[in-house]
């Protein structure tokens, strides 16, 4: 067992756990809504669509919002 | 010193959105009861909400849920407030900077904003960022007056210690109504309604909970509380004030705790600034639900028998 | 094995602060002149924690270090060192954000595995973090019924968050990634002191100590900063 976290990291430098931390917030962070993304919300709305008759009207109201997200999401591309 | 261009700022609505506290709620319902009572005494009838949640200050922090949660869980807060027009009051420090803190971040990034309010149309809400986060403190030291008029029990010969807690003026600095290093508004409220302010040494320590250590770091956390409770000690209070129910979780409970392990003698009452009001408008002692507490049980009776029940 | 300066990532911090979106800020204007250091509760009792000190490597970049640290995880969240600060660097924050990272490589989830009910059980399920259950038995035994004790003072005996509130909670949390996170969590499982081993024995600072279970591979940390003192470690 490492006895100080020079012998845990090994070989790694600070460049390297900087590379991968920058990546990990790039990714927490984000607020583009690409296709998988989209993917892991939608259990949750189904969910939430599920819980009761106020949050499904609720939820199908902003359907018409959604359609041109899922659009992007699908296509890749941006519509203006 | 209390800072009076601050002061001026709060308004003194007719309603107030009454942002209810877990600890207050599940621990110490005196706080609850009280912050809603005094408040209607005072002029101010508060509105609340069962759709209400925790602010989720605890479990961000806590590093257990992710920080991108936290966001829509203060808009959805926020929101509820701004559907009924009103300004939030809450009871405890932690909900005041998470509300205020994390509001005042979406209100200055529309991007944040933008893909906060997405997720609060999917269910029929709008975070607009009308709303303002106050301090039930210091809505009572706006109302002063007010509670000048009304005092029933004045809180007369009652050595009273206060502790501010951190997160009101520490973590807004530039927000709360009072320096972070020497805060004096509540020793004015006290005298106010009749008390002796009693100093000691260790006023502007932390209580002690930190955050999580009371859980992951217990050495740590009654090591500082102990230092804090020594003090204390020291000047001897019949009652102290603190405006945090967590910080009034932790050092109540950690008396007892500290009792146990080192056979110490912690004796100290602790009691919210919200029970102290009610205590001073006369509210019925069942209200202020002194049965919840416990160290100091003893001690709180006397001071009741002494102002008159 | 010895560490190189030329190894830190000193771009680092300014990489970062558009990530966080303005979030972790100001820290490049540090004075290091350890005001915070000297209100904080965390360092009065623990002398190896220094707030100051993690600033520095976070500006310099020794990210290994600051990461794979204890002290990172011995902050009292009290804003006090914000309170003093004269170039107002909101340092809790910045504790925060990085123990996600830390998290991200691998250390102090067994901490937070601790505080996993408070989420899982209380806040999405009742929607309330702190629940009415007692730890402590003798608490129980001073303060009995607190639903007997609401009522008397005029309140509902149990306060309840409406269903509405929290399907809307629970949305919030699936959406934006809460639940897949906590998911994380429980994959960690602790050891306890029967089942370890005399490697991590001798490590141990009466903690739980990480295991390895599903993908999350929790790694030990060391104290980066010092010797830890306090009354805990004053014998030893």
């Amino acid at each position: 067992m490492a006895d100080n976290y020079l012998e845990a990291y090994g070989q790694e430098t600070s460049r390297d756990v900087a590379g991968r931390t920058a990546n990990y917030f790039q990714d927490l962070f984000s607020l583009e809504m690409p296709l998988g993304r989209m993917m892991k919300m939608m259990p949750g709305m189904v969910k939430f669509a599920a819980a009761g008759k106020d949050t499904r009207e609720d939820l199908f109201k902003f359907m018409p919002q959604m359609m041109p997200m899922m659009k992007q999401a699908f296509t890749g591309k941006k519509e203006e | 010193m209390p800072r009076p261009d601050k002061v001026a700022q709060i308004p003194k609505p007719e309603q107030i959105f009454f942002f209810k506290s877990c600890v207050a709620s599940n621990k110490y319902p005196g706080i609850e009861s009280c912050g809603w009572d005094s408040l209607e005494i005072l002029g101010v009838q508060p509105v609340d909400s069962d759709e209400q949640t925790c602010c989720g200050g605890f479990v961000t922090f806590a590093n257990v849920a992710a920080p991108t949660a936290s966001m829509p869980a203060v808009a959805r807060n926020l929101s509820l407030a701004e559907e009924k027009n009103l300004d939030t009051c809450v009871l405890c420090n932690g909900c005041w900077t998470f509300l205020n803190e994390f509001g005042h971040f979406m209100n200055h990034n529309e991007e944040v904003k933008g893909s906060v309010n997405m997720m609060m149309n999917m269910m029929g809400r709008e975070y607009k960022g009308t709303s303002n986060v106050y301090h039930i403190a210091e809505m009572y030291y706006r109302l002063k007056d007010d509670i000048a008029k009304n005092v029933k029990r004045p809180l007369k010969g009652v050595k009273v210690a206060t502790h501010y807690g951190c997160h009101y003026l520490g973590g807004g600095k530039y927000t709360a109504i009072d320096d972070a290093q020497m805060p004096t508004y509540m020793e004015e409220l006290i005298e106010i309604m009749g008390g002796t302010v009693v100093p000691y040494t260790a006023n502007r320590e932390c209580c002690g909970t930190g955050f999580t250590q009371i859980i992951n770091g217990k050495d740590l956390s009654l090591e500082h509380t102990q230092h804090k409770l020594d003090s204390v000690k020291e000047a001897d209070p019949d009652l102290l004030i603190v405006q945090c129910p967590y910080c009034h979780s932790q050092l109540d409970r950690v008396q007892q705790q500290l009792n146990y392990r080192q056979a110490a003698a912690y004796e100290t009452p602790v009691i919210h600034i919200t029970q102290l009001v009610g205590l001073a408008l006369g509210l019925a002692v069942p209200k202020l639900a002194f049965a919840a507490h416990i160290s100091g049980r003893k001690r709180l009776e006397d001071v009741l028998d002494r102002i008159g029940r | 094995m010895l560490e190189q300066v030329k190894d830190w990532d000193d771009d680092f911090y300014e990489k970062f602060k558009p990530i966080a979106m303005g979030f972790v800020n100001e820290a490049e204007k540090c004075l290091q002149c350890g005001k915070c250091t000297g209100q904080c509760p965390a360092a009065a009792v623990t002398p190896s924690y220094n707030p100051r000190k993690i600033i520095r490597d976070l500006v310099n970049g020794n990210l290994k270090r600051v990461f794979s640290s204890v002290e990172l995880w011995q902050c009292f969240f009290c804003s006090g060192c914000y309170s003093v600060c004269p170039m107002d660097i909101n340092f809790p924050f910045f504790v925060f954000m990085f123990r996600l990272a830390a998290m991200n490589e691998g250390y102090g989830w067994e901490d937070v595995k601790q505080l996993e009910g408070y989420a899982e059980k209380d806040y999405l399920k009742k929607g309330i973090t702190v629940s009415t259950f007692e730890r402590n038995p003798e608490a129980m035994e001073t303060v009995g019924d607190i639903s007997k004790i609401r009522m008397a003072a005029g309140l509902p005996p149990e306060r309840k968050v409406s269903d509405r509130g929290l399907a809307e909670i629970n949305m919030i949390s699936d959406l934006s990634g809460m639940t897949s996170f906590m998911k994380k969590i429980g994959g960690v499982e602790l050891l306890d002191c029967k089942t370890c081993d005399d490697a991590q024995m001798k490590r141990c600072k009466n903690k739980p100590l990480p295991a390895k279970v599903g993908k999350i591979k929790t790694k030990l940390r060391f104290y980066n900063y010092g010797e830890p003192g306090g009354k805990a470690h004053a014998e030893a």
